[in-house]
């Protein structure tokens, strides 16, 4: 019997650890694309300096902007003539009137369509003199790649979800079935009726609450630690134990008469 | 300790055996003989409360029957041993004890040396013989201090000189006031009572 507690505890450890690595892994994916995401600017150019200041007060309370840089005329000339050595050319760019440029980098995970939507009402309220450049092809490339890998963590949840139940369950109904023998004849040579179904009690706190536990404070405390840079959320752990309370249930109902 | 009245058993619409009144004290071992087929195995476990068509009342203690469904205060052996094979001697002995005392853990060794299984204690019980098995059957009812210990063909449990010990061994049990109650084909020898069934009817000997 020791056997198998061993075994199932160490079983549901495992199989927990795997869904709370998956958890992670989508994560620090989701985290790596809406980085790439925020490291891709809006570049609005307008040769009314006015404007770009008006559009920097209008979206600087946003919750979707990360930052915003505007470079003016003569700002960019000397970064031309810096860059390219054209210091010969100095007084020609000074006869130019070149646009201002404003670069807006968005927060990754909080730009989203309808956020974007939002932003590009802003710049069509902002008037006809600017002009705006945004890099369709990454922005969708990314928006794709997230909303690809939200289904699979979503579809990787559910079909994991019904694994660990089948197994939870499959577990302790089979080892229950095994240990009959043991409960009979401790029946008939006296034992108290009520004791196989404490011990089936205190097993199910042994086998399924404690390596949730366990995996619970592992978690946190690398978090804590700094070795987990992201925090699996609580709902995640909420359904994770809900799923071993009903595995447990399960078990009882499956098992009937023997853990009454 | 136990009372039985109007009792008449049931088994495929046909009655077995029927008792008017039957009273045992404390203390006391009991002998019910009676051929094969008579109905002493169901007649001891309507006592130990696994069977239940019976007419009229069964009491132990002034408790019915139902009293003891959840809480047996009753141990029945049947021929065939139930027992751990994978498991030792003691942990055999000790099985439905949740706490084992000094003083139980004391008894188990004098009761095992009585049974003579004192160098078999570590041996697990697929390597033990039969009489082995029933004395390990026998000290685990007897530490337990039921009110009454049920034994069914006891005459098949041990030969002659094993009969003796476990007599010995009831001796625990007895001092402290339970009922030994055994059924046989034929009468047996060192017991206090003897009830015989004949004719469905039983009747003290």
């Amino acid at each position: 019997m020791k056997f198998d507690k061993v075994f199932q505890f160490i079983l549901i450890l495992c199989l927990l650890l795997i869904w709370n690595v998956f958890h992670i892994g989508y994560l620090y994916q989701k985290d790596k694309y809406h980085n790439s995401l925020s490291q891709n600017p809006v570049l609005i150019f307008s040769r009314n300096n006015e404007t770009l200041d008006s559009i920097n007060v209008k979206i600087a309370s946003l919750e979707y902007i990360r930052k915003t840089i505007v470079e003016t005329d003569s700002l960019i000339s000397n970064k031309l003539i810096e860059t390219y050595d054209l210091y010969y050319a100095r007084n020609i760019l000074k006869n130019f009137k070149l646009p201002g440029v404003m670069k807006i980098y968005f927060r990754g995970e909080q730009f989203n369509n309808q956020a974007r939507t939002h932003f590009e009402v802003i710049l069509e309220q902002s008037g006809s003199n600017i002009e705006y450049h945004f890099d369709d092809s990454t922005w969708n490339f990314y928006r794709n790649r997230l909303q690809l890998l939200d289904n699979i963590y979503l579809y990787g949840n559910l079909v994991y979800l019904v694994f660990f139940l089948f197994i939870t369950v499959f577990l302790r109904f089979h080892f229950e079935i095994k240990n009959d023998h043991y409960w009979k004849v401790f029946l008939l040579a006296g034992g108290r009726s009520g004791t196989r179904r404490k011990f089936f009690l205190i097993n199910s706190v042994l086998i399924s609450i404690i390596p949730f536990f366990l995996i619970f404070l592992l978690a946190h405390l690398a978090h804590f630690f700094q070795y987990l840079h992201f925090y699996v959320d609580l709902r995640i752990f909420a359904i994770e134990f809900a799923v071993l309370i009903a595995g447990c249930g399960i078990s009882a109902l499956i098992l009937g008469e023997r853990t009454r | 300790m136990l009372n039985i009245n109007n009792y008449s058993l049931i088994c495929n619409k046909k009655v077995f055996i029927s008792i008017e009144q039957l009273q045992i004290v404390g203390g006391s071992k009991v002998n019910i003989f009676a051929n094969n087929d008579a109905g002493k195995s169901l007649f001891l476990r309507s006592i130990h409360g696994d069977y239940h068509k019976y007419k009229g009342e069964i009491k132990i203690k002034e408790k019915s029957a139902k009293f003891y469904l959840k809480r047996k205060k009753t141990i029945l052996l049947e021929s065939l041993p139930h027992i751990l094979p994978q498991e030792t001697v003691w942990k055999n002995i000790v099985l439905p004890l949740p706490n084992i005392s000094l003083r139980q853990k004391q008894k188990i060794t004098d009761l095992c040396n009585i049974a003579g299984l004192t160098d078999k204690i570590a041996v697990k019980t697929r390597n033990v013989s039969y009489s082995a098995l029933k004395f390990i059957e026998l000290i685990r009812a007897v530490v337990q201090l039921p009110y009454l210990i049920l034994l069914d063909d006891f005459d098949t449990f041990f030969d002659r000189g094993n009969y003796l010990k476990a007599l010995n061994i009831f001796d625990y049990v007895l001092d402290n006031g339970a009922i030994v109650l055994a059924t046989s084909r034929e009468k047996l020898n060192s017991f206090d009572e003897f009830y015989s069934i004949r004719s469905n009817k039983m009747e003290k000997v």
